[in-house]
């Protein structure tokens, strides 16, 4: 019994995220509106899959990831790690007691006990914590979580790592290669001597195709796809289990972003690696991942298995953005959708459905409500009243 | 449009050699290319950053920073050798007979000015309008390039649009003086895929109904199939390959080339494991002796690592710089097989 819940239980749970960033202005520096930058998003991964995350500039994806990892507080919602909520280590300590409460404690409060069991799987496991093992006492609940904080702060740290863009501005140029990877090793105390550490050093250099030699060397040494299996080397040596790549292969040039794409696969099935990838290219997005969640303006639009979200797009954005790819072939003839407009500022992002300005097919009620994301096909949830239409 | 003009091309450039003498040492950015083009046609330039496009697209232009030379060659606009023309002579082609449009607009258009004090001035200096005739041509070309408002827009400041919304300006600004070449450098590279789209096809659009010829320059293999009607592939400051486009994609004849279409993921194919060159894009300090190729390709031999290969036909319209070919053939054969099997 345990046995199959813990199969089905994904490694990340993401609930109804939100990250809102602040615009000040002025001499005060009043905030004088928000940037919705992540507007209520959930996704599962599960462990040793990659999950794609793709969508235009500015629609959220690197706030996902920072957010994820602790770079960013979030503004609401939620996130499990293998079942356990690990929000408030992303919080500041003194929002930790009101998200509990806004979460859990009110809800649990007005609860029946019969009402316990349609929980979602992430609140009946708290429900069952805070009833059982703290008696219903929010105080001992709230405790419980601000124990050891900063300990599962750095162990959680530890298994969640982030590789980035920019290959060039990510590396301390004054640090050399072997102390940029090894940084982390000092910090997490992984290495007992000296010579432990150069050799855990030297190892990974290997594992991501580099000489160990490299390890003295200064990052302007090496070109852009060097430097990125540097930046990989520095995430995998703390032994993760989710790596999230943002945007790890856009500033590389074809040739290179092949190599870059292989290795990473490569490592996955040796460290049995859980990624989200998060890619502005449909053509990487889908060469890589297993499953894929399309996001526009803060949303997610539609998440599915890769095959059925390639071989039948159903939401109107998904199929817009498929169209619009070239293809490198001369005699591939499509029809193409061309999407009126810009993507719309995620300050004021429009009214019901987000995308229904440059909809192909929006209709009247598409302005007044927001569609809700929603199971359509097996496994292929979509936020659309109209999904398919388009396919 | 008589075959025979259809012949004559409105650009020659012919074994243009471009250095930069750094302090590291001498750049051979662009060493020894040579390339037509047609009138009303879409010339593609690809290969992987560095390789020289921008340097070529600069050097037609004579645009180059003070560290650039052309070093020879000769460039060829309608019988005028542009090479030996005079600043002020060179002025009156730029932006009125060649224009040219970047990847980033923001370094192309000036921040300090409107998007119609931009126009207009390139107008009036080109075309000796007044100023209200001018302004009223600028409303016309923004509202050609599909920019909502045009009244009201072009008196905004280049920060004050998107960035598909700034691309669509410079292409109005370079298309004011109906020009007949227009240089496209990475124009949607920095765009998003919808806005990318929206760009081409409104190219493609501007290009029927003013005839202008473009050269496009990208790194992606994409756009190129999508515009283009022939294509220079350029590798470490070399033309490799050049053919028109059905012909480079159907039977590539240099292993570069080939190697590159097998690196990209495509959308309508599934993969086990990508293709990937082997190695790193040279240093352009030190770029390898013989075939600049040889040290990431798999038909490489002795020969490769001492002699270079010259760019020949190699069938009729086909031009390709390798020495082996055959060895090529025979491994596209086989790849074919196995993806028709
Ligand atoms: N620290 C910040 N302060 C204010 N606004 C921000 C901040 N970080 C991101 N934003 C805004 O939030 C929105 C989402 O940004 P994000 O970086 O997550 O987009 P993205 O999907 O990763 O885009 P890209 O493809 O360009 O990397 C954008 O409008 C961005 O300008
Ligand atoms: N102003 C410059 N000074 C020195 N080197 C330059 C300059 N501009 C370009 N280069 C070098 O020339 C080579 C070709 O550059 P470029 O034409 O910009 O490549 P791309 O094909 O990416 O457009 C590169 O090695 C580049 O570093
Ligand atoms: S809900 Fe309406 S506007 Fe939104 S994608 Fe569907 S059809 Fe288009
Ligand atoms: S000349 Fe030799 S090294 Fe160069 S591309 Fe041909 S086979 Fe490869
Ligand atoms: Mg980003
Ligand atoms: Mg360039």
């Amino acid at each position: 019994m345990s046995q199959t819940i813990q199969k089905n239980t994904p490694m990340l749970s993401v609930r109804n995220l939100v990250k809102h960033f602040p615009i000040r202005a002025g001499i005060f520096k009043r905030i004088v509106a928000w940037v919705k930058a992540v507007d209520g998003v959930d996704f599962d991964i599960y462990e040793g899959e990659t999950l794609g995350l793709v969508g235009e500039s500015g629609c959220g994806k690197t706030t996902i990831g920072m957010t994820l990892l602790g770079l960013y507080p979030p503004t609401d919602g939620s996130v499990y790690f293998n079942g356990e909520d690990i929000t408030p280590y992303l919080l500041p300590g003194w929002k930790v007691r009101s998200y509990l409460k806004r979460t859990y404690i009110e809800k649990f409060k007005q609860l029946n006990h019969d009402e316990m069991e349609e929980l979602p799987d992430e609140l009946k496991h708290y429900a069952e914590v805070y009833f059982n093992d703290h008696k219903g006492d929010a105080g001992r609940f709230i405790r419980s979580f601000m124990e050891n904080r900063k300990e599962k702060q750095k162990a959680l740290r530890r298994k969640m790592q982030i590789v980035f863009q920019d290959p060039y501005s990510s590396l301390n140029p004054r640090m050399r290669i072997g102390n940029i990877i090894g940084e982390a090793v000092d910090v997490h105390r992984l290495a007992s001597s000296k010579e432990e550490r150069q050799k855990m050093v030297a190892d990974i250099l290997q594992k991501v195709g580099l000489y160990p030699e490299y390890a003295m060397r200064y990052p302007h040494e090496f070109s852009g796809g060097q430097r990125q299996r540097i930046g990989i080397a520095r995430a995998l040596i703390l032994n993760p289990k989710l790596v999230v790549a943002d945007e790890a292969v856009s500033a590389l040039d074809v040739s290179i972003r092949s190599q870059i794409l292989n290795l990473m696969e490569d490592l996955q099935k040796e460290f049995q690696l859980t990624y989200l990838f998060i890619s502005h290219d449909l053509s990487v997005i889908k060469h890589i991942s297993d499953r894929v969640a399309v996001m526009y303006l803060g949303k997610i639009v539609e998440i599915a298995p890769k095959k059925k979200l390639f071989e039948r797009p159903l939401h109107p954005y998904t199929v817009s953005l498929m169209s619009a790819i070239p293809i490198p072939d001369p005699e591939h003839k499509k029809k193409r959708v061309i999407l009126k407009g810009d993507v719309p500022s995620p300050i004021n992002p429009p009214s019901g459905c987000r995308f229904h300005p440059r909809c192909p097919i929006a209709r009247e009620i598409c302005s007044r409500e927001e569609p809700p994301l929603q199971e359509v096909e097996e496994g292929q949830k979509v936020a659309c009243f109209f999904a398919g239409e388009m396919s | 449009m008589s075959v025979l003009s259809e012949k004559t091309p409105i650009l020659q450039v012919k074994d243009l050699r471009t250095y930069f003498y750094t302090e590291d040492g001498v750049v051979k950015a662009v060493d020894g290319v040579s390339f037509e083009v047609y009138e009303g046609e879409t010339l593609g330039i690809v290969g992987e950053s560095g390789c020289g496009k921008s340097v070529t697209s600069l050097s037609i232009l004579r645009l180059l920073d003070e560290k650039g030379r052309i070093e020879s060659g000769e460039i060829i606009y309608k019988g005028k050798n542009l090479l030996e023309l005079s600043e002020s002579e060179m002025r009156k082609i730029r932006g009125n007979e060649i224009a040219m449009i970047f990847q980033e607009p923001m370094t192309a258009l000036n921040p300090v000015y409107t998007i119609g004090d931009q126009i207009m001035e390139a107008i009036i200096l080109h075309q000796g309008l007044s100023k209200d005739e001018a302004r009223k041509l600028a409303i016309d070309m923004l509202r050609k390039v599909g920019i909502p408002e045009p009244e009201k827009r072009v008196d905004e400041y280049p920060h004050e649009l998107s960035g598909g919304m700034r691309q669509r300006a410079m292409i109005a600004m370079a298309l004011s003086c109906n020009p007949s070449i227009l240089i496209a450098d990475e124009p949607t590279t920095a765009l998003d895929v919808t806005i990318q789209a929206q760009i081409l096809e409104l190219m493609q659009q501007l290009q029927k109904e003013y005839g202008m010829s473009i050269i496009m320059i990208t790194h992606d293999l994409g756009v190129i199939a999508e515009m283009s009607d022939r294509v220079l592939v350029m590798y470490a400051g070399k033309v490799v390959e050049h053919a028109s486009v059905r012909e480079l994609f159907k039977n590539p004849k240099h292993p570069y080339t080939w190697g590159l279409m097998n690196s990209i993921p495509r959308l309508d194919i599934e993969y086990e494991r990508l293709y990937a060159i082997p190695g790193t894009v040279p240093d352009a300090l030190h770029f390898p002796e013989g075939c600049r190729f040889h040290t990431r390709c798999e038909f490489a031999t002795d020969k490769c690592r001492s002699e270079e290969p010259p760019l020949v036909e190699v069938s009729p319209g086909h031009l390709s710089a390798c020495w082996h070919i055959d060895r090529l053939e025979s491994a596209v054969a086989v790849q074919r097989k196995g993806e028709s099997a």
